[in-house]
């Protein structure tokens, strides 16, 4: 019973700062029409310290989203528009010499934030692409020969637009792997637009969303996340579905394995346990289920599993094989 | 009916004159005489000789381009009471063609000894067989030669071929049915509450025998899965609670709050660790019981109970599922 306790108690913590969650879900709301997944992913990704990849054609707020999202929680905020002219230091930043010191300083770049907006990542090259992954990973940026430790939270929100291939850069694997979730931002209902098309006509120009969250309540939020209880059978659960990414025939689907070229790496295990905790504390949840694992698994892998030149011939995307790897490995 | 063709060029003899062997010491015979082209007749050749004479019957002409075909060839040599001996071949000849047909000449060759000349002259016989066509009197393929069994053979002939296809019969139809025994044993056909009941009554028992309350639970779990998946027909051990309960309610499954309950309290028991006692457990067993044999009026009752149970406080912490 002890542990039953315990949970218990975790629980009413988790009851008591998951409140937050809702004040912001209000105040993003009464700004963003619709988009309600996209903003609960948003959160996820700020509770479990991950980094966001928003997909959508142009036109569906994704830039207002992460602007809105950035200022109700009172946090630093920068976006970053990805060129095909951009220079890795017009991200992070370089060395400046100064003449009257005869010295070099260090100008921090945009990435010196806590909420970075990589609009149309894909606009630029690989090299400045891959200037993100330290910052990513190690939370750290080297300038010169210093390293500079990124500002908490930090968090990079990415969105690129899946229609325009000319002039774009397909973001290497190893960038796309850093990515906790990758959302695919849908067109709004028609009551949505509606709502959309009357706000944007009206002259009144919109203040800034004032502050509702403080980044106490997201550090605290972020420890209690840390301490939902995730049983074995979730684990191996999550495992299982990792697994058959990789190898598919192993699970009674053998026709998917000529279709994936390869499948989710360990990060995804990884990213899958803190996103479905995240989750978890969403729901105001002390513990873990397979609920949670299945919310989150198409975000977490659709990015993680290559369509081999055989499923992109048959139109087969990275969704269709997580429907049916969900649909096919057992529940614990 | 036979004909016997005596070929004899000079006055028939009784005795082989004593000198070399001349077309008057030679004798054919053909039986039958007359046939269905690709039948058989039987060509006897018969020389007669002083019996101190090595003699043998050679180049019967016989082949692709006459109307006979060699099946068979035997000989032997006899010696006769007056001392002299007879070379008896017998040919067994294929015929083809239609009408009257030549029967075959051949060459008959004679030495006195090893150390003597070796005498040869041509054989023709003046005297033919009838060939009455079945087919195109072309026809000059030889036909299969009759099986070389005896009447004896054909209740065997008959008799394994029918064994070996009644054998296959049999294995085709065992391999039938324990396809479909095994389909059915994974829940294709069979009775779900059946199957459910007595895996109920089986957990039961390992119950009382001491299993642990908490695994208890996870059985139940899996039997009412696997029962509402053989049931109503959807993926229930693949799908979380809260799919099954969607399913459910689109199924209007009478009760559906009942199995629901127990879903969820064995999902906290399995995810949040909890510790249930063997009472509860028991407890849980007997409504899941109750759910898959219940009539409508008890399904009803059930339900009533379990939202009653539900509206009630303090239940398991954050049972909520829906997002």
């Amino acid at each position: 019973m002890k542990q039953e306790t315990e949970l218990e108690a975790l629980g009413r913590e988790i009851a008591q700062e998951s409140v937050f969650l809702d004040t912001a879900r209000e105040a993003l709301s009464s700004r963003i029409i619709g988009q309600k997944g996209v903003i609960d992913r948003v959160l996820i990704a700020l509770l479990a310290n991950g980094h966001l990849l928003l997909e959508g054609v142009p036109g569906l707020a994704k830039t207002l989203i992460v602007r809105t999202f950035a200022s109700a929680m009172d946090l630093s905020f920068r976006r970053i528009q990805f060129t095909p002219d951009m220079l890795p230091a017009d991200l992070i930043g370089t060395m400046i010499y100064n003449p009257k010191e005869m010295e070099f300083h260090p100008r921090k770049g945009p990435v010196f934030a806590n909420v970075i907006l990589a609009d149309e990542i894909n606009r630029s090259p690989a090299k400045v692409q891959s200037a993100l992954l330290e910052a990513m990973q190690e939370k750290q940026v080297t300038i010169g020969d210093a390293t500079y430790p990124l500002s908490e939270p930090f968090m990079v929100l990415a969105t690129q637009n899946p229609v325009e291939h000319e002039g774009t850069y397909m973001l290497p694997e190893a960038q796309l792997d850093r990515f906790m979730m990758k959302v695919m931002v849908e067109y709004p209902s028609y009551d949505e637009e509606i709502e959309i098309m009357q706000r944007a006509s009206a002259s009144a120009v919109e203040d800034e969303l004032p502050p509702v969250v403080r980044p106490e309540q997201i550090f605290r939020a972020r420890r209690l996340v840390d301490r939902i209880y995730v049983d074995q059978r979730v684990q191996r659960y999550i495992v299982d579905l990792v697994m058959a990414t990789r190898y598919p025939d192993r699970n009674g689907l053998e026709t998917l394995a000529p279709m994936i070229e390869y499948g989710a790496s360990p990060r995804a295990s990884i990213f899958m346990l803190l996103a479905s905790k995240a989750h978890a504390f969403l729901q105001a949840r002390p513990y873990a289920t397979p609920e949670d694992v299945k919310s989150i698994a198409y975000d977490v892998l659709r990015h993680r599993i290559r369509p081999s030149y055989e499923a992109e011939a048959e139109n087969l995307k990275a969704e269709d094989f997580i429907r049916n790897i969900l649909e096919h490995v057992q529940v614990p | 009916m036979a004909l016997v063709a005596c070929a004899l060029l000079a006055a028939a003899s009784p005795r082989c004159s004593a000198g070399p062997v001349a077309a008057s010491d030679v004798t054919v015979k053909a039986e039958p005489d007359s046939l269905f082209a690709g039948e058989r007749l039987n060509y006897l050749i018969i020389v007669r000789h002083d019996g101190r004479r090595s003699v043998a019957v050679q180049n019967i002409q016989a082949g692709p381009a006459t109307s006979f075909e060699v099946a068979g060839r035997s000989e032997s040599t006899r010696r006769l009471p007056d001392g002299s001996a007879e070379l008896r071949v017998s040919v067994d000849l294929a015929a083809f063609g239609s009408g009257p047909q030549r029967l075959p000449g051949f060459t008959v060759a004679e030495r006195r000894d090893a150390r003597s000349k070796e005498s040869r002259f041509s054989f023709r016989p003046a005297s033919s067989v009838v060939v009455m066509a079945m087919t195109d009197s072309t026809m000059t393929q030889l036909r299969p030669p009759a099986p070389p069994f005896g009447p004896g053979y054909l209740p065997w002939l008959v008799l394994v071929p029918a064994v070996a296809l009644v054998l296959l019969l049999a294995f085709a139809v065992f391999s039938f049915l324990r396809l479909t025994i095994l389909k059915n044993s994974a829940g294709g056909f069979i009775d779900p509450s059946r199957f459910a009941r007595q895996k109920l009554k089986s957990l039961d028992r390992q119950l009382t025998k001491g299993l642990a309350p908490t695994e208890g639970y996870e059985a139940l779990s899996n039997i009412l899965r696997q029962y509402l998946q053989y049931k109503y027909r959807f993926r229930a051990m693949e799908q979380v609670t809260q799919e099954i309960a969607d399913e459910l309610a689109s199924r209007e499954v009478r009760a559906r709050e009942v199995v629901l309950r127990l879903l969820l309290r064995a999902d906290f028991i399995k995810f949040a660790d909890g510790r249930p006692d063997i009472g509860e457990c028991r407890s849980s067993l007997k409504i899941a019981m109750a759910f898959i044999t219940g009539t409508p009026e008890q399904l009803d009752a059930l339900a009533q109970e379990a939202g009653e149970a539900q509206e009630a406080p303090g239940g398991e912490p954050a049972a909520k599922t829906t997002e």
